[in-house]
């Protein structure tokens, strides 16, 4: 995997190409190719992981989250920030700015 | 007594060219038979003649007239060390040694497990899980788990309450139609369940129970025994079980995310790294029809009952 664990303020992540993706009741199991590893997501690690496509950065994802599912951001801020680099260290988002 | 059982093929471990040969080509007059279980086919050669009695004991009504083509040969001969002076047997699948037993009893366990290697590196076309599998009224039930789990003793409690029987090791997924095959070597019960399993009527095999290595004593029970029909036919699985031991606790199944049971299953497959891509998209689909619990089990009779109810719940099309 790709070491470091954080994400960088203002970088947008993008999911990584050639992972296999199923959907399963509001979860989902993703295939990475490249290290053959299946990773499970739960509800709102998907949620992130699909909203992961260089468009949008940490503070993004956290409203979006927050709105989704009825919840303060600033009380899930961390814990976004502890996914995406959960995410990233497992090889699951690129952390090269978007191009958005 | 201590046991001398020596693995020397673990899974997908071996490195090509580094296994023991089967130097000594089975002499013309060593006794060869030829078995059709399920789609496993297999020759077993031997001069042992307690060795190839003991298979048939298990195996009689599977016993073909003639080898298929591709069948697994599995031979076993009996050694003495000039060095000891003690016999040993070595256990062979396709001419490559895979155990080397000291005692008569660890033999025919030591047989099926090499059978049971032979499946998980040369029957490629199924997608292989570690679980045992059973059915009921016609739909899949399969629990899949590490050792020591009561896999086997389950499926053969349940076997007494009418379902029927895939495989206590290994459920054989047919990528074309996601469906379950029938594998149905005999249960192969831990020393620990055979007084449990007699009182639920279930015929263990007779005699002084053979010794598996670790596993310690064991004995098996052919699941024809049981009852004539009692080898299910291919069939859709419906519900995913996995079973967790915890003596003294009541018994109990708590519904599973299906994407986690997709991974869990992962995790369990003989031969997923072979099927990649492929293999995580059957995989998927077969969880997307089925049903996935976590199972707390417990005394025996109770589980089956928890079990039965959850199954017959999802049945009923209310889960």
């Amino acid at each position: 995997m790709d070491g470091a664990a954080t994400i960088p303020a203002g970088m947008r992540p993008r999911q990584r190409e050639g992972c296999a993706c199923r959907v399963l009741d509001d979860e989902a199991a993703v295939y990475d190719p490249a290290h053959d590893v299946i990773h499970y997501l739960n509800r709102t690690a998907y949620f992130l992981w699909e909203r992961c496509d260089g468009s949008r950065d940490a503070a993004m994802l956290t409203d979006a989250l927050a709105d989704a599912f009825d919840v303060d951001a600033v009380t899930v801020r961390d814990d976004v920030e502890e996914t995406l680099a959960m995410l990233a260290e497992n090889g699951l988002i690129d952390r090269e700015n978007g191009k958005a | 007594m201590t046991q001398a059982a020596v693995l020397r093929a673990p899974f997908e471990t071996l490195a090509p060219g580094c296994a023991n040969r089967c130097r000594e080509a089975a002499p013309e007059s060593c006794a060869a038979r030829h078995y059709a279980i399920g789609p496993v086919d297999l020759t077993l050669r031997t001069e042992l003649r307690f060795v190839a009695d003991a298979f048939r004991r298990q195996y009689a009504e599977y016993e073909v007239r003639m080898p298929a083509p591709g069948a697994f040969h599995i031979d076993v001969i009996r050694r003495r060390s000039w060095r000891s002076l003690r016999t040993w047997y070595h256990v062979y699948g396709n001419g490559e040694e895979h155990f080397v037993v000291r005692h008569p009893r660890s033999v025919l366990p030591h047989v099926e497990w090499a059978i049971n290697l032979m499946i998980a590196r040369h029957l490629p076309w199924y997608l292989q899980l570690h679980a045992s599998v059973v059915s009921k009224e016609g739909r899949g039930v399969m629990f899949p788990g590490s050792p020591g789990q009561g896999k086997s003793t389950l499926a053969a409690a349940l076997l007494t309450r009418g379902w029927q029987y895939y495989s206590d090791e290994f459920a054989l997924i047919d990528p074309q139609t996601r469906e379950l095959n029938a594998y149905p070597k005999a249960l192969c019960i831990k020393k620990g369940s055979f007084d449990l399993l007699e009182r639920f009527g279930l015929p263990l095999d007779a005699g002084p129970a053979h010794l598996k290595g670790l596993k310690g004593p064991v004995r098996f029970i052919h699941p024809r025994a049981v009852r004539p029909d009692a080898v299910a036919e291919p069939g859709p699985i419906r519900v995913i079980i996995f079973p967790h031991q915890s003596p003294g606790v009541e018994p109990a199944v708590q519904p599973m995310p299906r994407a986690q049971a997709l991974f869990e299953l992962t995790k369990v497959s003989f031969n997923f790294s072979k099927f990649k891509a492929r293999g995580f998209h059957l995989l998927a689909d077969v969880v997307e029809q089925a049903q996935c619990y976590r199972l707390i089990s417990g005394d025996l009779n109770r589980t089956c009952e928890v079990v039965e109810s959850c199954v017959d719940h999802v049945f009923g099309g209310r889960a």
